[in-house]
């Protein structure tokens, strides 16, 4: 049984620490383990940010406890040991990269844990090889594509040797190639090195690829499960103001005329299987 | 035309004015504009401008590059050089040219001493904008605030936070060409919607330019908001040590351009000497 990395505990949060504001963090509980890649879906406005600020303490929970590693992240004192544990990539990439050329951007996280100069470059040099940026490594950002971008981004958490990534909507503002560039990024980092991720997007196809899958409403927690578990909700998806992976949603368009088609599919590739074992079903009736 | 802003480009090379040590390179830069007002003559005029060309030549930038780093004074340049020509007029100036206009008698005089000091000036402005672009050309930014951070370190001590101010410079660095981008991007944007930036007085530029600089304030609150997010999730607290990936070492290379710009001070100074001061 992997140990839990970063877990809720009944957490809520509040903007405004006076007046009407509505929480949008509310009791949420749940913990993310040691090496699992875990999907947090949401609409717009659902929490999902604020729920990865609560990740490493840029925000401290309103009420409720959150611990990544045991240290829980209202201690100031434990802030400094969970940002190195736990790394964050945002959504817009411009406005993540500190310097002006990519490889001291890269140095920069591991400059600020004071590590010596020539561990800097060994770990800036491994980590760029690892997102496959190291032939842009005396690029200057502004002149690369969002998901290189995004890729250095990653590139900045790995040279801080992190447990844990936590992405906020990353690949919201890129082309489908470099969507698809960081995810595969991730997923190998995940599924080669071990890293926990916990990759926050809107995208549901990006969402069956997770072992776990949470889904964000108003503040709190509507479902959570597997992929295909939570997949095969689609009203209360809906209901969260989600709609399945597109292959799940052809599935469900077909069922009208190929009643055998199970629920459930959410790759391309099973959904063409079950339809193609649908069809070969019908000719043999 | 936004986009001609060069302040802070660094051209990738490997030339010895690119492997030179960042904090030799600033204090020699500034060594360099101190001769260039020693200069007097001009002899030590040509060597001052044999020097700065010999160090464009060694820098390997190409040439249209740094063109376009002088081309924001031209007009700056040719408006003191024609003030200076018309307007150095005294009795012990000798007149080199006069051109009378039929116009109540009126007669502009060009002196010797007034093209002098046009031809002076415009050298000078050259030098100084050529010795500056090379410095920011041939050092990345980071290792020109580190640079900065090192030379400026006697100063902490005095509590002058030189640390913040280094980091300051490096995003201020980082996000030029990123805000100069943002701006061409939302002068089109009103443009498109049919705002005119570019006749009218200078009162009706003015106002037109307002719906470019609110929209732009507003992102630039919002990207420094975020960034701060970043940095800090990068364990930047503001106030804990930090190391530096790439250290500034004095090497031989860096002895030998101390040497030249010392060996060029000395040279302006004797021709300065040598064929007496004229300006
Ligand atoms: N800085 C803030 N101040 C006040 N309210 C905020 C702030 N950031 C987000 N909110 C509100 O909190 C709710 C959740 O926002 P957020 O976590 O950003 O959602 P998501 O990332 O899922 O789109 C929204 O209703 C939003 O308006
Ligand atoms: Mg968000």
């Amino acid at each position: 049984m992997p140990s839990p990395l970063i877990t809720f505990d009944n957490v809520s949060f509040h903007y405004a620490v006076e007046g009407e504001s509505s929480p949008a963090a509310r009791a949420l509980s749940f913990a993310v383990e040691q090496g699992a890649f875990v999907a947090l879906l949401g609409r717009n406005g659902s929490g999902k940010s604020t729920a990865a600020k609560l990740c490493n303490g840029l925000l401290t929970p309103t009420a409720g406890q959150v611990r990544v590693g045991g240290l829980d992240t209202s201690l100031e004192e434990n802030l400094f040991e969970i940002r190195r544990r736990v790394g964050m990539v945002f959504q817009n990439p411009d406005n993540q990269i500190i310097a002006a050329i990519v490889e001291d951007d890269v140095a920069f996280g591991p400059e600020n844990l004071c590590v010596a100069p020539e561990e800097i470059r060994r770990r800036v040099d491994a980590a760029l090889a690892e997102v496959g940026m190291l032939e842009h490594r005396l690029a200057e950002p502004h002149k690369l594509s969002g998901g290189q971008k995004q890729r250095v981004a990653i590139a900045g958490v790995l040279a801080m040797q992190n447990d844990c990534i936590v992405l906020d909507e990353a690949t919201a503002m890129l082309d489908p190639r470099g969507r698809h560039d960081v995810m595969d990024t991730v997923l190998r980092l995940n599924r080669e090195r071990g890293i926990t991720v916990l990759l926050i997007t809107h995208f549901m196809e990006e969402a069956t690829q997770a072992d776990r899958v949470l889904v964000m409403d108003g503040g709190s927690l509507a479902l959570q499960g597997t992929p295909a578990e939570v997949f095969a909700q689609p009203e209360a998806l809906r209901a969260a103001g989600l709609e399945l992976p597109a292959p799940a949603r052809l599935a469900e368009a077909l069922r009208s005329v190929l009643p055998s088609l199970p629920s459930g599919v959410l790759t391309e590739e099973q959904c063409a299987e079950a339809i193609a074992a649908a069809l070969r079903k019908g000719a043999g009736a | 035309m936004i986009r001609d802003i060069t302040i802070g480009q660094y051209f990738a090379g490997d030339s010895p004015l690119h492997r030179c040590d960042a904090r030799m390179k600033l204090a020699l830069t500034f060594a360099f504009m101190i001769v260039i007002f020693v200069c007097g003559n001009f002899f030590s005029l040509g060597l001052i401008a044999l020097a700065a060309l010999a160090l464009a030549l060694l820098s390997r930038v190409p040439g249209g590059m740094l063109l376009r780093s002088l081309r924001p004074i031209v007009m700056l340049v040719v408006f003191t050089s024609v003030l200076n020509l018309l307007y150095t007029t005294d009795e012990n100036t000798h007149a080199l040219l006069q051109i009378p206009l039929h116009f109540r008698g009126w007669v502009i005089t060009v002196t010797r001493e007034g093209a002098f000091t046009a031809i002076f000036t415009t050298v000078r402005i050259l030098c100084l904008l050529l010795v500056s672009s090379l410095l920011t050309y041939t050092t990345t930014p980071s290792m020109l605030t580190a640079g900065l951070e090192h030379l400026l370190k006697p100063l902490a001590k005095l509590r002058v936070p030189v640390a913040a101010f280094a980091m300051m410079m490096t995003l201020a660095l980082r996000f030029v060409p990123t805000l100069v981008e943002e701006t061409d991007r939302i002068m089109n944007a009103q443009k498109s919607r049919g705002s005119n930036l570019e006749t009218g007085s200078l009162l009706q530029r003015v106002k037109a330019f307002v719906p470019v600089l609110v929209p732009l304030f507003i992102s630039a609150f919002r990207r420094a908001a975020e960034l701060a997010n970043a940095m800090e999730s990068r364990c930047y607290t503001g106030t804990n040590e930090r190391t530096g990936m790439k250290q500034l070492r004095l090497r031989a290379r860096d002895y030998i351009a101390l040497s030249a710009v010392l060996l060029l001070l000395g040279g302006v100074v004797t021709l300065n000497v040598f064929f007496g001061k004229i300006v």
